[in-house]
């Protein structure tokens, strides 16, 4: 047994398990989310996964072209070559009409929000073992973001910032049961709010619980942030009522609520660094 | 000075081996590059590490496990998880075929199935258990059972690939 403790081999594994539960304890002290190895790698390998990223959203742009090999194959690939390049041109628009729309989004917000400070991010990662849809940002704390800064796009709610190293952050998005947030909706003023569980997170959906039972909250109403807890700014959109459902253990009832993004469909997000009332 | 023949064997074997790591952690942690099923996806890095642990025993078990998980953490939440995780499956799996496991794909199949289970339960306990969220019966049955299966499909590929890449590259002992 001696030998097995004074082998090379359990010596190395003792030393890096030990380096690494140390920088899990940093990382719990930090209150950054990440560790000394974390941010030494993701500073490294921040590159690769930006490449990576804007790989993944480029082969997803690119048109297919079939090229036959029978009579017609010459006028074939003179059309295919013409297709493509209209293609590639509808491509180029259609990502126009995106950033377009992106930041005409981005500025409506900005001018109705002066205080707002806004870094602009590309989601570049997320981790494989997560079911709620979190997703990594090319953006750090080199770029003034730290956690729990709100992540929106347009005026629709994303989620929040769960880690940061310098160079790249992780986002809970609001199908994470550990989300909440405090919201009104828009109509009635009824304030309450807004979190997931794991049933509702795999179909997309949020819930808004505790509703009295005879809640004027009625389906196609518009669920917004409140600022209560100054982690998100007041006024942004969460998303609409889809259905309202009796609970489970007690008289009251719940919202169900679509979120106002679809977010396996984004690419770039906004995270606010700085808004007047925000909780430091 | 001239490399003898078995040193650069290693050598070249050893960086294609770190090479698959990294692309692998890129495909699996890069949204869009790899097929998810209903929403579940596979954990590619953890038969990666098993079958590189088989092959190549504890040491290197550990330092590709370690590389893994450093990879595998910067998509995750930061606090090295799946870096500990990986080191010790490494280490544990390159141990057991020094010791008392024949390295075969029967034992890979199994020490992988025990690894990606072990890593999903841990996980569905950790976040969903200890978090005390509702629902975790049905996530466990939905995602992470499927997860570990999905996962167990590819460990053929990786461990017969390694196995090639053993023999293109032998070491002569």
């Amino acid at each position: 047994m001696s030998r097995f403790f004074k082998s090379s081999g359990f010596k190395l594994f003792a030393v890096i398990l030990a380096a690494l539960i140390a920088g899990s304890i940093i990382s719990v002290a930090s209150r950054s989310g990440s560790s000394p190895l974390n941010k030494a790698v993701s500073v490294v390998f921040g590159p690769a996964s930006r490449l990576a990223g804007a790989l993944s959203s480029g082969f997803n742009d690119l048109p297919i072209s079939f090229r036959s090999s029978s009579y017609y194959k010459r006028e074939n690939e003179r059309l295919e070559k013409e297709i493509d390049r209209l293609r590639e041109q509808f491509v180029d628009y259609e990502d126009l009409v995106h950033q377009n729309e992106f930041y005409k989004e981005f500025l409506d917000l900005k001018e109705e929000h002066s205080d707002y400070e806004f870094t602009q991010a590309a989601i570049i990662g997320s981790d494989a073992a997560d079911r709620f849809g979190s997703f990594t940002l090319n953006k750090g704390s080199s770029s003034g973001i730290e956690v729990n800064d709100p992540v929106i796009y347009g005026k629709y709610v994303v989620g929040t910032v769960k880690s940061v190293t310098p160079t790249r952050c992780v986002v809970n998005t609001l199908l994470n049961p550990k989300v909440n947030i405090s919201a009104y909706d828009a109509r009635t003023r009824e304030v309450g709010y807004v979190t997931t569980t794991v049933e509702y997170s795999k179909q997309g959906m949020c819930v808004m619980p505790g509703l009295s039972p005879t809640t004027a909250v009625a389906s196609g109403g518009i669920i917004a942030t409140a600022g209560i807890s100054g982690i998100y700014p007041a006024d942004l959109i969460i998303g609409t009522v889809d259905d309202i459902v009796d609970a489970t253990v007690d008289i009251s009832a719940s919202a169900i609520i679509k979120p106002g993004v679809d977010f396996s469909q984004l690419t770039d997000v906004f995270i606010i660094t700085d808004f007047n009332g925000q909780a430091k | 000075m001239t490399l003898s023949l078995s040193k650069k064997n290693t050598i070249i074997r050893r960086a294609c081996l770190a090479a698959a790591v990294i692309i692998f952690a890129v495909l699996q942690n890069t949204p869009g590059w790899f097929p998810s099923i209903a929403g579940v996806r596979a954990l590619i890095l953890i038969p990666l590490v098993t079958a590189i642990a088989m092959t190549e025993r504890e040491k290197a078990g550990i330092l590709y496990g370690l590389l893994a998980g450093a990879l595998w953490d910067t998509s995750a939440r930061g606090n090295s998880f799946n870096a500990i995780f990986l080191v010790i499956a490494g280490y544990a799996c390159g141990m057991l075929i020094n010791t008392i496991m024949r390295n075969n794909f029967v034992t890979h199949l199994l020490l992988t199935g025990v690894t990606v289970a072990v890593y999903n339960l841990g996980y569905w306990l950790w976040h969903y258990v200890f978090a005390g969220l509702s629902g975790s019966v049905y996530a466990l049955l939905t995602s992470f059972i499927p997860a570990t299966i999905y996962t167990l499909v590819f460990a053929p590929i990786i461990f017969f690939a390694l196995v090639k890449l053993g023999r293109k590259f032998p070491d002569p002992d």
